[in-house]
């Protein structure tokens, strides 16, 4: 949905259009519901974090000025509730901590048949959730640096710095399924 | 896309997530391609960003909660509704500047009269007719109608500036000495109306 349009629906939502919400719920709830349970494995869990952030659009819609896009300041009440969870149930993670010393090898392992083996994919799995939430949102939901600064509340150049190291953390662990060890 | 590569020490390769997924601008995007052209191993990061969007956009999206999920929404802003009294919007920056202009009104006019030298209290009719004219003293009789007594004063341009006290008296004010002489002479022959007049000195 063109943020225009979705802007269009947040105006009519503030004034408690019921329809209004139905059709922003109906475009955002599988994105929203994909970068919640890429944090939160737990799926009854992940549809209470979604029934709490549309709660919140309903709630706050009036308190949208339009400054941001509609999809960042939905994404970003979603991390919030995300975050608030993981706090409650003393989940802790570091989240920009540099990765542990990473073979410069590494970076030499052939992609296309880790790909196939399905190394990438369970490596992805091993990454913190704070690495694959950014990862989630530049590659699945096409945010630009700017938008996934102001989702995850961090300046944009730790946006790169996190995606650097899941980067290297990726390959490290590539590097060592390939060699045999699982990690 | 307006980042830029020169507040971190990532340089370009904080660039490749957003050229891999498409959010570069023009400028940034000519930069990573000639950067490419000449640098193997930012090729190589390159393709280990590639293999991350890859395998996150081939995932399937879990089951949604979907219309379920709606028709729970639905239920619980009902019932809401029903126990939270409608909200005002106030966001409008009309009310704001409204509430503003209001406050400092308020402000305005409770230093004016904060700071304006003290006049003491006056009624309301103050300052119109008899202004600080001889006042006199009157006692009404008990039975007598507010129409009587609205036409008495009326007609001899007397103003009631006080009263009545905890014995019945009301000060009454006319408009010069002459009045007042010949609003004691007429007041004192009403006597369905009037039990006792004096002129205050």
């Amino acid at each position: 949905m063109k943020d225009d349009m979705a802007k269009q629906l947040m105006t009519r939502i503030a004034k408690g259009d019921k329809t209004a919400f139905a059709e922003l719920y109906r475009a955002y709830e599988a994105p929203l519901y994909r970068f919640i349970t890429s944090k939160l494995r737990d799926p009854f869990e992940a549809n209470d974090v979604l029934h709490d952030v549309f709660m919140e659009v309903w709630r706050a819609a009036a308190k949208f000025e339009g400054r941001s896009a509609v999809k960042t300041w939905l994404f970003g009440i979603a991390y919030r509730k995300v975050m608030d969870r993981f706090r409650k149930s003393a989940r802790t993670e570091l989240t920009d901590e540099p990765p542990e010393e990473v073979d410069e090898q590494d970076g030499f392992c052939d992609l296309a048949q880790a790909q196939e083996a399905g190394h990438v994919r369970f490596c992805i799995e091993t990454l913190k959730a704070a690495h694959r939430m950014v990862i989630e949102l530049v590659f699945y939901q096409e945010m630009t640096c700017r938008e996934v600064a102001e989702t995850v509340d961090i300046p944009e150049g730790t946006v790169k710095t996190r995606l650097f190291h899941a980067k290297k953390l990726l390959m490290h662990c590539i590097s060592g399924r390939m060699q045999g060890q699982f990690v | 896309m307006t980042t830029s590569d020169e507040d971190d020490d990532l340089g370009l390769e904080g660039l490749l997530p957003f050229y891999v997924n498409g959010t570069l601008d023009a400028d940034d995007r000519a930069r990573v391609d000639a950067a490419l052209a000449e640098d193997a191993d930012l090729a190589a990061q390159l393709a280990v960003y590639r293999s991350m969007s890859s395998d996150v956009t081939a995932r399937e999206t879990a089951n949604t909660p979907g219309e379920f999920g709606l028709a729970r929404l639905m239920r619980d802003i009902d019932a809401e509704e029903k126990t939270t009294p409608p909200q005002i919007q106030m966001q409008s920056p009309l009310w704001r500047y409204a509430a503003a202009v209001a406050l400092a009104l308020l402000v305005l006019q409770t230093a004016v009269v904060m700071l304006a030298p003290d006049q003491g209290f006056e009624l309301a009719g103050g300052g119109t007719g008899a202004g600080d004219g001889p006042a006199l003293t009157v006692a009404f009789r008990s039975d007598a109608a507010e129409a009587q007594i609205r036409d008495a004063l009326l007609g001899l341009d007397l103003e009631i500036v006080s009263g009545p006290s905890a014995i019945g008296l009301y000060t009454l004010r006319a408009l010069d000495d002459q009045a007042a002489a010949e609003a004691v002479s007429q007041l004192d022959q009403m006597d369905d109306l009037i039990e006792s007049v004096e002129l205050e000195e």
